[in-house]
């Protein structure tokens, strides 16, 4: 294809866009508008309720998942901790057998 | 009546003010949304789309720019929003020609056809396709631009730009558009 015959083709598209004809609504459209919105009225409140009970299920689940966690963690460092200290005593107790034998 | 007014008796859910804002505003929304879209009935779904969300988000309306500018932009945004849709779609079936998938890939996609849109306007399906690798700031800039009625300063307060900035974005865009428009007619032509 030449360059001029391009450059025609491409006059001819841009140009086709710039002429568009502006649209009329139909008569439908300000109809139809109004149902939608009556719908969307009725979706919006009845769509609230479930998206408000999920919510509020997510975050007890998440709580609770917290809650376990937390406890899991304590009872272990209870009892590290109560290992460590029974460690303790017994060294302590512990007589030493050269000492004795003097 | 002034623009204050009309807000004010929107935000206490006067059914008659809705109305009156949708004569005011409704034939320029559907035809921006046209120019974005190119094709009557989504333009029109989609106008519909930008008067729901208006009515339903005007008490978050701060009043920091005009109401036309506010609702010309939520047009703009959801043309956009549209634009992109279809492009997942178009994506979604030709995955789905490649595996043979129609049936599962028109399920997808809701039964859309990209083959439909802008039947027997080439020229302007040529436009559509170099308009597609715009930015979308350029995009806007220049599609606003062919609409009668818009302003390079209303553009501006659409974009929350300059004027200068509008100007260079529609120089841009039409540089662009035309090299691309060059490329695809040399790719239909060989």
């Amino acid at each position: 294809m030449k360059e001029s015959e391009l450059n025609n083709k491409v006059s001819e598209s841009l140009s086709a866009f710039d002429r568009l004809e502006p649209i009329q609504p139909s008569s439908e459209w300000q109809r139809s508008l109004s149902g939608r919105l009556e719908s969307a009225k009725y979706k919006n409140v009845e769509s609230n309720l479930p998206v408000r009970l999920a919510i509020a299920l997510i975050i007890i689940f998440l709580v609770n998942i917290a809650v376990i966690l937390n406890s899991f963690n304590n009872t272990k460092s209870r009892v590290n901790n109560r290992s460590s200290d029974l460690e303790k005593i017994s060294k302590e107790i512990l007589i030493n057998p050269v000492s004795l034998s003097n | 009546m002034t623009d204050e007014n009309l807000i004010q008796r929107l935000k206490q859910g006067d059914k008659s003010a809705f109305t009156e804002l949708v004569g005011l505003y409704g034939k320029k929304v559907i035809n921006t949304c046209y120019r974005f879209l190119l094709d009557k009935e989504d333009a029109e779904d989609i106008s519909q789309e930008v008067f729901i969300e208006v009515f339903y988000s005007i008490n978050s309306f701060r009043g920091e720019s005009k109401l036309s500018t506010w609702i010309y932009r939520i047009a703009v945004t959801k043309s956009l929003d549209e634009i992109k849709k279809r492009s997942r779609q178009k994506r979604i079936t030709s995955i789905g020609k490649l595996f043979h998938l129609e049936e599962v890939a028109s399920w997808l996609t809701g039964g859309f056809r990209p083959d439909t849109i802008l039947e027997g306007k080439e020229k302007l399906k040529e436009v559509m396709k170099a308009l597609d690798t715009l930015p979308d700031n350029q995009r806007v800039a220049f599609t606003l631009s062919k609409i009668e009625g818009y302003s390079n300063p209303e553009i501006a307060e659409i974009m929350n730009t300059s004027t200068d900035a509008v100007e260079s974005l529609i120089y841009r865009a039409k540089k662009k558009v035309s090299n691309e428009l060059k490329i695809i007619l040399l790719n239909e032509g060989k």
